[in-house]
This record gives structure tokens, C-alpha cells and sequence, in this order.
């Protein structure tokens, strides 16, 4: 991809957050594709994984500077975009880890939305999840909902089904609290495996 | 993630008491950008973030066919197209009203790393000595 269509797929994403442009869906995977080809020849180690969460936090940042008037309109888009990835990256890299996340779970990082939701539940699919939420939702267990949501995010990040304990400790709540909640959603779960 | 999703009745309020800290900070944060790029920003969430949006009925996500306008070519997996439904605009609004802050370093992404050091230790700790 030429440096020009990147500059000109920036400049339209920035002109559209100050609401004087409208957005092509093309535009904007121009500038997720190329930054995501940029982050992968800056850290080739960086899982793929990484890669979309810190473009998707740094545009999530870019868009709050740009709508708070953070960002000067003389300045570069591409530059400055480019800047909050790069420092997005390296927050991730600098971690600290005796052990680089590629060491710790290269091989069994999941990959897709089945992957992941396998380390809860080896039978159940994304679609199953999604209707397992949405069943916790009617029922008004929200509290059940949102932390199988985290239980889940834990397990992408590290890559395995990681202990309750473990697990209740990533999230910031107790272990029985964990542990009813998985137990319930799992009922939900059920529910919808059930459903076909 | 295909739309398996019938339609939820659930109020924004409602939702709002399912999202944890850092997805309310980071929907917030979309408050007023076009919806191409919010729905770009949802997309690359961590999937049980986007599950949890799926199931309560504040996005729906189609792949797109071969014979569709997105073009996807036969090396590459379909992409999938995320669209955010008005309740979660509406999320996202009491989210930014509410003044959701994204923090700097996330709380989850920081325990999660503790949790990472207690298991690489805890390799480290029962890997077999090789004799010297």
C-alpha cells in the first residue's frame, strides 16, 4: 500500500472526527491495515492479538483527543496517530515479564472467537455465548454477564483457562463470587446448547 | 461472531449494570465519532467484551459473503462488520455522560499481568534442573 493512500485515509479520519467529512469504511481499514504493518515490522514478536488491541486503544484515544480539541489541526494526522500507537505498543512491551508473552503462550494463544470460548466451555461456540449473555440479560443477572465477559478476557490475554483464583484475582472480585457467576452462566450456557 | 442475537428488550440502564469499568471508559470515549469508526473501535475489542455487546443487543455482527460488497478475497478470513444498534448509542451516551474515564494503565490489563508473573514464576519454579 502506498504511503499516500494511508496519509489520505488518515487525514479523512481525522477530518471526519471534526465532523467535516464523512468516514469510507475503506478509509478506515486502510489506516487499520497499515498501522497493524507497521506495528508487525516494528515488533515482529507481538502477537497478532496485541496488535488489535493497541490499535484499537489508540484510536479510541485519538478520537477523545481530537473531539476534546487535543490535537492541533496544523499538526500531522498520520504523525500523530502513528505516535499513539507507537506509545500504545510500547506500554504493552515494557510490562514487566520475566518472560516474554510469546514464551509464556506462543503456541497456545487462541486465535478466534470458538478458540477463546473453548477455554470455558469445549462445547460450547461464539453463538452459544452470545446467547448464553443474552439469556443472563433478560434474566437481569448482569453481574453474571459481565463477569464471564472478563473471565473471558482474562483467559484471551494469558492464553489459557486460568485457575478461578487466578482468574477472581485478575478481575478484582472473590472467588465464590467467580465462581457462582461461571456456574450460572454455564447454566445459560446449557440453556442454549439445549436450544440447538 | 455470527448475528444469533433475536432482539433484547433491555434498557440502557439495564446494560449498563453488564459492562465492566474499562468497556463503559472505553464506549464513552466513541461518544460522537462517526459510526464507521466506532464500530472499527468495537470491532477490535477482546471477544468477551464484544459477546457481552452481542448478547445484549448493542451491536450485530454479520460476515459478509463471498458475493458481497467487502470483496473478500479467497486467502483471508471473511471480516466481520460490526454495527452498533441505537441502544448502544444510547450506551454510549450515558457512558460519556456518566464521564467514564479511560484510565491510563487499565486495572484488568495490570492484575491479568500479576497473574501472567505468577504463572511464568511458578514455571520457572518446577521446571526440571539440568545437571552441571
Amino acid at each position: 500500500m502506498a504511503d499516500s493512500d494511508f496519509e489520505r485515509a488518515v487525514d479523512a479520519l481525522f477530518l471526519s472526527l471534526r465532523g467535516l467529512h464523512d468516514l469510507a469504511s475503506d478509509d478506515l481499514r486502510i489506516v487499520e491495515h497499515e498501522l497493524g504493518e507497521r506495528l508487525r515490522r516494528r515488533f515482529p514478536a507481538m502477537d497478532p492479538a496485541d496488535r488489535s488491541d493497541v490499535i484499537a486503544d489508540a484510536l479510541v484515544r485519538v478520537f477523545t483527543a481530537v473531539r476534546q480539541g487535543r490535537f492541533d489541526p496544523h499538526g500531522s494526522p498520520v504523525g500523530y496517530l502513528w505516535t499513539a500507537t507507537l506509545h500504545r505498543a510500547i506500554d504493552l512491551t515494557r510490562r514487566p515479564s520475566t518472560v516474554s508473552l510469546e514464551e509464556v503462550s506462543a503456541e497456545a494463544h487462541p486465535r478466534s472467537d470458538d478458540e477463546i470460548v473453548a477455554l470455558l466451555d469445549a462445547d460450547a461456540s461464539s453463538a452459544h455465548v452470545i446467547g448464553a449473555m443474552r439469556l443472563a440479560g433478560e434474566a437481569g443477572d448482569h453481574e453474571v454477564a459481565k463477569l464471564a465477559a472478563e473471565w473471558l478476557v482474562v483467559a484471551e490475554r494469558l492464553g489459557y483457562a486460568p485457575p478461578l483464583r487466578e482468574a477472581a484475582a485478575a478481575i478484582g472480585t472473590s472467588y465464590p463470587t467467580l465462581q457462582r457467576a461461571l456456574s450460572r452462566f454455564r447454566g445459560y450456557l446449557e440453556q442454549m446448547r439445549q436450544a440447538g | 461472531m455470527n448475528r444469533t442475537n433475536p432482539t433484547t428488550h433491555l434498557s440502557a440502564d439495564e446494560a449498563l449494570q453488564a459492562l465492566p469499568d474499562q468497556l463503559r471508559a472505553q464506549l464513552a470515549a466513541l461518544a460522537g465519532a462517526p459510526p464507521e469508526a466506532a464500530e472499527a473501535a468495537v470491532s477490535l475489542l477482546p471477544y468477551g467484551h464484544r459477546a457481552l455487546l452481542e448478547g445484549y443487543g448493542l451491536t450485530r455482527t454479520t460476515t459478509p459473503t463471498a458475493e458481497g460488497e467487502e470483496a473478500v478475497n479467497d486467502v483471508e478470513e471473511p471480516r466481520q462488520r460490526v454495527t452498533l444498534t441505537p441502544l448502544a448509542w444510547a450506551v454510549i451516551e450515558a457512558c460519556a455522560h456518566r464521564g467514564e474515564k479511560i484510565p491510563e494503565d487499565s486495572e484488568l490489563d495490570r492484575r491479568i499481568e500479576v497473574v501472567r508473573e505468577q504463572l511464568v514464576h511458578e514455571m520457572q519454579a518446577t521446571q526440571p534442573t539440568v545437571g552441571v
